[in-house]
């Protein structure tokens, strides 16, 4: 198992890397001086050639991503062109709330993916299956912005069930000040016991949330069927139903854990997803994550903007992979030997 | 810097086609909300499409920052879009001598910095070098002085090295802020400002910024402002950032918000007559032009050039932009000094068929390729460019449209490789101050190397004239008025650009908003202490 894990872990370091060198070099091949970007419309050629150095625009482009990665291992993720900011601290202010919307999306969907599956397994080719399939495929093409606007119409507009768009209701700050440890607005309400905020952001991340796990809910249903069914097929299983136990058993104890391997990896894959579809759905409820400083880096090619997002998700995204392999090899002990 | 502000633009262009089926929805959808808008609430939320605090140094911020920095900081002078003059602000009267080279401002008393330091010309001296010195943002205004006398507490006289408007450019909405350079006491200034303080005369103070989040930043009303807080006045000030112009619409339908910044043409149309909103549309100083390539290509031919002009269906293309723009009529805006009626460009169809039959292309000549570059996520670059596009097809010219990130179409422009240079440059303009003189010297004067003159336009009598009528505008502005209509009328001649709108605000807010009024010198800036709350 340590050897697994080391293996596994030398694969997603080099994996970052490459990410990184690969952004490094499509972002220096876009034609834009970010020498000059910075130092502004009307600086001086002398200026500009300064700023340059101070950057490190002058040294060849090896050398800029051996030092860009010097910098990353001591915390320095260099500063933004357009802001003059450092960009660690500014993916570390952007990121809590992705990350907090993507995890309740996900939990959202494995919950109600989990038992939808299986009911549809249960009841194969009969009526419940045929609806539940019909609906994840609906949930799955569902675009994104279409659906995001339609419930902000009904949920909104129409019942005046809950907010529009944004984190929490802004005026709670004048009345119930939110400290904040983790800027994640859920988490920070619960810990600090401010109840106020925390129903407010509850309210706020429900829309949201759904939006974002919309499409994994639909994949994971699918998949949990599609492994139930081939699992309830396995020798095993007619044992297990010889012996006699009962309907639920057979389905839930026997038959589930080794049908929610490949459930495992497809959970992976769509986290991927929800990370990217965040960046549409955050503009629509303007939600302050990732996604608007990913598109304003983009839009002013802001090269160690955009390199610090690439590299912070490819990082999540690298370590959501472990993650699952970890999983996978405790589920099913077979995958950590081959 | 001023190019980052295309974004502004470039993120309300977002996902356009689907928010105008969303528009479709809103419309007929439309039903009274449940809550009632907030009026009497002393807190006026103005919601931006991108974040505001890009910078918080009252020297070199160049960006969306002055729409919240007017409120807390102030200049020497206001300029008026309606007399076309500056007003008093920090300065309550001002003289020029010596031909526009000696300038002389007499200071409001009674004024504090948001610290309690009462403001003299100490103070005035001290913010100007330091922007000066600095040389960030739009320090360049300050190009002429030469030497700031403080020798009064209550006056400041300016020593030019050459004539130039002064009392313009301390109107300035960028590095024209008079602040306390002293409020960071021991510590780096710069480095002060940054983690989110101000140093201001103005009405509102910073009360607290979210960095990053949806609700940027609030200011909170300063009790000692000179002005006084007597009458109705908003208390507090918020910004938000709401990207998504449906959003931004629901949110003011619901009263979450006071006003929106820039919503679609559709959605604001939504607002019109709706009882409970407001909705203005103002010309603004934000030009679309289309530089035309002089230098290189089949653009280098006058005739094509004026063949473009008249080539193109102006007035189909404002029905499309649907009031977000009107017809601009020469280069200077309506509101500006310098404006002259009159020069828009029109549509005729034979006239240009008819000079680039001279040139040998047109309908049945030679087949003509252009390249059109814009910035990308632009909506109405994008539309104006497709419109561009399927007229000149009709021209047998084939027109490459290419969308790009900002700093990949200002490098493709100033490339010097000529045949990788484009045909037309899609570029906004406007001023940062209110001066006709920043579209001349930016875009038509000769460069050696290409700046802004992405044109390569050279035209050596141009470049004296502008210059004459700036150093007039210090002492005779009539004269230099006549200056910049007979300079107009010489590019119309020249076609080296295409004027081809002035963008409108299409603002909306609550009608618990009122006294809003546009000042165009100030592009997207609501001076919230002018507003009065009602209802």
């Amino acid at each position: 198992m340590t050897r697994y894990l080391l293996r596994r872990i030398a694969l997603a370091v080099l994996v970052v890397v490459g990410v990184v060198v690969l952004t490094f070099v499509i972002a220096r091949v876009v034609p834009g001086d970010p020498a000059a970007s910075w130092a502004g419309p009307h600086a001086s050629q002398q200026e500009i050639d300064r700023v340059r150095h101070d950057l490190g625009l002058d040294l060849p482009l090896p050398a800029q991503i051996a030092r860009y990665f010097s910098g990353v291992v001591r915390g320095d993720w260099g500063t933004s062109i357009h802001t003059h900011r450092a960009v660690l601290s500014d993916l570390m202010t952007r990121a809590p709330s992705t990350i907090e919307l993507v995890a309740v999306a996900l939990l959202l969907a494995l919950v109600l993916a989990i038992p939808l599956g299986l009911v549809s397994a249960r009841w194969s080719g009969r009526l419940p299956d045929g609806a539940i399939r019909v609906g994840a495929v609906l949930s799955v093409s569902m675009p994104a912005f279409w659906l995001a606007l339609i419930l902000q119409l009904l949920f909104f507009q129409r019942w005046h069930l809950l907010p529009v768009a944004g984190q929490y209701d802004p005026n709670l700050d004048y009345t119930h000040p939110l400290v904040q440890y983790t800027r994640m607005p859920v988490v920070d309400a619960l810990i600090t016991g401010n109840w106020a905020v925390l129903r407010s952001a509850l309210s706020h991340l429900v829309l949201p949330a759904i939006v974002i796990a919309s499409y994994p809910l639909g994949v994971i249903t699918r998949m949990v069927r599609a492994s139930e069914l081939d699992s309830l097929g396995e020798d095993h299983i007619r044992a297990v139903r010889a012996i006699g136990f009962r309907e639920r058993a057979v389905l839930g104890r026997f038959a589930l854990k080794p049908a929610l391997v490949p459930v495992v990896s497809v959970v992976a894959l769509v986290f991927a997803y929800a990370l990217v579809n965040t960046f549409l759905v955050e503009s629509i409820f303007d939600w302050s994550g990732l996604g608007s400083y990913a598109a304003d880096s983009i839009s002013s090619l802001d090269t160690p903007a955009i390199v610090g997002v690439t590299l912070f998700i490819a990082i999540v995204y690298v370590v959501a992979n472990l993650v699952v392999d970890l999983v996978q090899a405790w589920i099913d002990p077979r995958i950590a030997v081959t | 810097m001023k190019a980052r502000r295309h974004q502004l633009r470039a993120t309300v262009g977002l996902l356009a086609a689907l928010s105008l089926l969303a528009a479709a929805c809103t419309g007929t959808t439309v039903t009274p909300s449940g809550q009632s808008p907030s009026a009497g609430n002393a807190t006026f939320t103005y919601s931006l499409t991108s974040q505001v605090m890009i910078g918080w140094d009252p020297a070199t911020g160049y960006s969306n920052e002055i729409i919240a920095m007017n409120n807390m900081y102030e200049t020497l002078t206001r300029y008026n879009p309606e007399t076309k003059v500056v007003d008093p602000l920090l300065a309550t009267s001002w003289t020029s001598a010596d031909d526009g080279t000696t300038w002389t401002f007499t200071l409001r008393s009674g004024v504090t910095f948001h610290d309690g330091k009462a403001m003299t010309s100490a103070d005035v001296k001290a913010s100007i070098e330091r922007t000066i010195e600095l040389n960030g943002g739009a320090s360049y205004i300050w190009g002429p002085v030469k030497t700031i006398d403080a020798s009064d507490p209550q006056t400041v006289v300016f020593h030019l090295k050459y004539a130039s408007p002064l009392d313009l450019v301390a109107s300035a909405d960028y590095a024209a802020y008079i602040y306390d350079t002293s409020a960071a006491g021991s510590q780096d200034q710069a480095k002060w400002f940054e983690q989110g303080h101000d140093a201001g005369t103005g009405p509102y103070t910073v009360d607290q910024w979210n960095k990053g989040q949806e609700t940027e930043l609030r200011l909170k009303s300063f009790p000692d402002y000179w002005g006084g807080w007597d009458g109705a006045h908003y208390t507090n000030a918020v910004f938000r950032v709401v990207p998504q112009a449906t959003t931004a619409s629901q949110l003011l339908q619901s009263g979450e918000i006071s006003m929106a910044e820039r919503l679609t043409p559709q959605l604001w149309q939504t607002f019109q007559g709706q009882s409970g909103f407001t909705t203005t549309g103002s010309t603004s100083w934000q030009t679309l032009l289309a530089l035309l390539n002089t230098k290189s290509g089949p653009l280098a031919d006058v005739r094509i050039r004026q063949a473009l002009a008249s080539g193109i269906d102006w007035s189909g293309m404002m029905t499309a932009l649907h009031g977000a723009a009107e017809p601009l009529s020469g280069l200077v805006p309506p509101g500006l000094w310098g404006h002259v009626d009159g020069l828009e460009l029109g549509y005729d169809a034979q006239k240009a068929t008819d000079l680039l039959q001279q040139a040998g292309y047109g309908p049945g000549g030679k087949p003509m390729t252009l390249t059109l570059t814009y910035v990308q996520g632009d909506a109405d670059e994008q539309l104006v460019s497709s419109l561009i596009k399927s007229d000149l097809a009709k021209l047998n010219v084939t027109l490459n449209v290419r969308a790009l990130a900002w700093p990949a179409q200002w490098a493709m422009g100033k490339s010097s490789d000529l045949t990788k240079r484009q045909d037309i440059f899609l570029f906004y303009w406007w001023p940062d101050y209110a001066d006709p003189y920043s579209w001349f010297i930016n875009m038509f004067h000769s460069e050696d190397q290409p700046f802004f003159n992405l044109s390569y336009y050279a035209n050596p009598q141009l470049d004296t004239t502008m210059n004459k009528a700036e150093s007039l505008a210090a002492s005779d502005k009539t004269a230099s008025e006549a200056l910049y209509a007979q300079m107009q009328q010489t590019l119309i001649t020249d076609m080296p650009a295409l004027s081809i709108y002035t963008q409108v605000y299409q603002r909306a807010m609550l009608s618990s908003v009122t006294g809003f009024t546009e000042n165009p010198a100030y592009p997207n800036v609501v001076f919230v202490y002018d507003l009065t709350p009602t209802g």
